[in-house]
């Protein structure tokens, strides 16, 4: 393929990826607040309001705000064609989203119609406006067709999640449509577990998964995934997810073998790579991979010999290693890859037009101190431990929210620390090249 | 003889770690001539780069050979026309990949 001279579209202004990043670790602040306030009545259950309203805070206000944020400088990098007018389309899906996720943690705490109307409201226009204008990129022939197909995936499941998601708030409304009399699939908790496992697997695991493809190889100088896993591995969950909603629990156990092949060749790949220095997103992908090889020991093993605490809580348990251990840990660990790269990239990019300026770069681990990172692997790494205990033993809930909030406020320090030199050093740039 | 007119310096990036790829090609593009084509030897194409190089009055061109390796010429676009007679006369990857 010979490409010459077409038009690619840039980078989209680092500002945009940068509100959705800082605005997510407030979310996991406010979870733990939450966890404060609540205190150990919080894990009695999973169907609780309150347990709802800290997934949700998690998920959207956390995962899904990053991934956003994220998808919208990936596509340009790997796929080369970004969103069509990234400034207004950032303002609107920000907003919508920061508030409806609000507005929705809310209202599993203190329902309302009124609360409910408007959370449908905004996070349809959030989502929905997201969904068209990045589908309308991924509908185009684009570079790395791996890749992209499993962002095809990862977006058709958000869309499937939001729909959902939709459906299960318009059954608090008085107006309420009803579907349970059509199919059990439409019918209590087995709606829940879809939207669930689409989320957390459709979404979140099979985004990371296709982003894996791409950047392990590109930051860190390793060989690419074999064939059979970047080419066929999307498909094949994405197939077993549509298959979930028909046969759950069958399924399942492929969902959980799937994730077991991908932590293995991830291993691998890393193992290969070129240049072995010491890392932190390497340490976390490292995390991610044999959290999901523990995952599957674990739901594996008979239950028998398993302590009852354990087998009174294992979906629970499952569910917390899968979002803290693999996606938090997986988008924690780009988050610091990502930010120095961007930063410094945008800054280089400024260089093309006035060479003189690169003087002004600093070195690109001064946007983000290395040691800074590592103890943000080793908080997180601790804290996901707390959270595991206090899933058995709740009453030590307060140190799982100081712990959430320590972690959390670190991370956001790390990003404010990164964007404010940033633009110092853009101050530099313009003021040189107007001079 | 057009060849004579336009000098390739060939850089190889292919086994550098992101930004160092764009630090090597930024100071290579600093000290680039008319006369000169800046050669990039790279694993993935640079798409951001692209619309930022014609800004700077470069024009590129790119040849994908597998999945990890693609050739990238950049030059000046005053010689484009250069540029094109080389390509139309194939001797690009022939002589120079």
């Amino acid at each position: 393929m010979n490409l010459h001279g077409l038009s690619f579209n840039a980078l989209p202004p680092i500002e945009l990826p940068f509100r959705f990043f800082l605005t997510a670790p407030l979310f996991v602040i406010a979870c733990a607040l939450l966890i404060l306030v609540s205190g150990e009545t919080l894990f009695l259950s999973r169907w609780q309001p309150s347990m709802l309203a800290l997934t949700h805070g998690f998920t959207l206000g956390f995962i899904t705000m990053v991934m956003m944020g994220a998808l919208l400088q990936l596509l340009p990098v790997i796929g080369g064609v970004g969103i069509a007018k990234p400034r207004q389309i950032t303002l609107i899906c920000h907003t919508a989203l920061v508030l409806g996720t609000l507005c929705l943690i809310i209202n599993f705490i203190w329902p309302s119609t009124t609360l409910t109307v408007v959370t449908l409201l905004l996070l349809v226009l959030g989502l929905g406006v997201y969904i068209t204008s990045v589908a309308l990129v991924l509908l185009k022939k684009l570079s790395q067709g791996g890749s992209i197909l499993g962002f095809r995936f990862a977006i058709i499941a958000l869309l499937i999640v939001a729909l959902l998601g939709v459906f299960m708030l318009n059954l608090l409304l008085p107006t309420a449509i009803e579907l349970s009399s059509l199919s059990s699939n439409f019918a209590g908790k087995s709606i829940t577990n879809t939207h669930a496992i689409l989320g957390l697997v459709g979404w979140g695991s099979l985004m990371i998964m296709s982003v894996s493809f791409q950047v392990i190889p590109m930051f860190h100088v390793a060989p690419s995934f074999p064939k059979f896993i970047s080419g066929y591995l999307p498909t094949v969950l994405f197939v077993f997810l549509v298959l979930f909603v028909f046969q759950p629990s069958m399924i399942f156990i492929a969902i959980m073998l799937i994730h077991g092949v991908f932590s293995i060749s991830l291993l691998f790949i890393i193992s290969k790579r070129k240049r072995k220095i010491s890392d932190n997103t390497i340490r976390y992908w490292q995390l991610a991979a044999i959290s999901l090889i523990v995952l599957n020991l674990f739901y594996f093993f008979p239950e028998a010999y398993l302590p009852e605490k354990v087998v009174q809580n294992k979906v629970v348990l499952i569910a917390v290693v899968f979002i803290y251990f693999y996606l938090v840990a997986v988008i924690q660990g780009m988050l610091l890859k990502i930010l120095p790269f961007l930063s410094y990239t945008h800054l280089q990019q400024q260089c093309l037009t006035n060479f003189s300026a690169m003087q002004f770069l600093p070195h690109m681990h001064e946007f983000l101190d290395k040691k800074h990172g590592q103890w943000l692997f080793y908080l997180h790494v601790v804290t996901g431990v707390v959270l595991l205990i206090t899933i058995m033993f709740p009453s030590v809930y307060w140190l799982l929210s100081l712990l959430l909030i320590i972690e959390f406020s670190w991370l956001l320090m790390l990003m404010v620390k990164t964007r404010r030199l940033y633009f110092s050093i853009l101050d530099k740039i313009n003021s040189s090249t107007n001079e | 003889m057009i060849k004579q007119s336009l000098q390739f310096i060939t850089v190889d990036v292919s086994e550098l770690a992101p930004p160092e790829p764009m630090t090597v090609i930024l100071k290579q593009l600093s000290v680039l001539t008319v006369q000169q084509c800046l050669l990039v030897k790279h694993r993935k194409q640079p798409f951001p780069l692209y619309e930022k190089l014609a800004d700077a009055g470069f024009s590129y061109y790119c040849v994908v050979h597998t999945q990890d390796a693609i050739t990238l010429y950049i030059y000046h676009q005053i010689a484009e026309p250069l540029f094109n007679q080389l390509l139309a006369q194939n001797c690009l990857e022939k002589d120079d990949y």
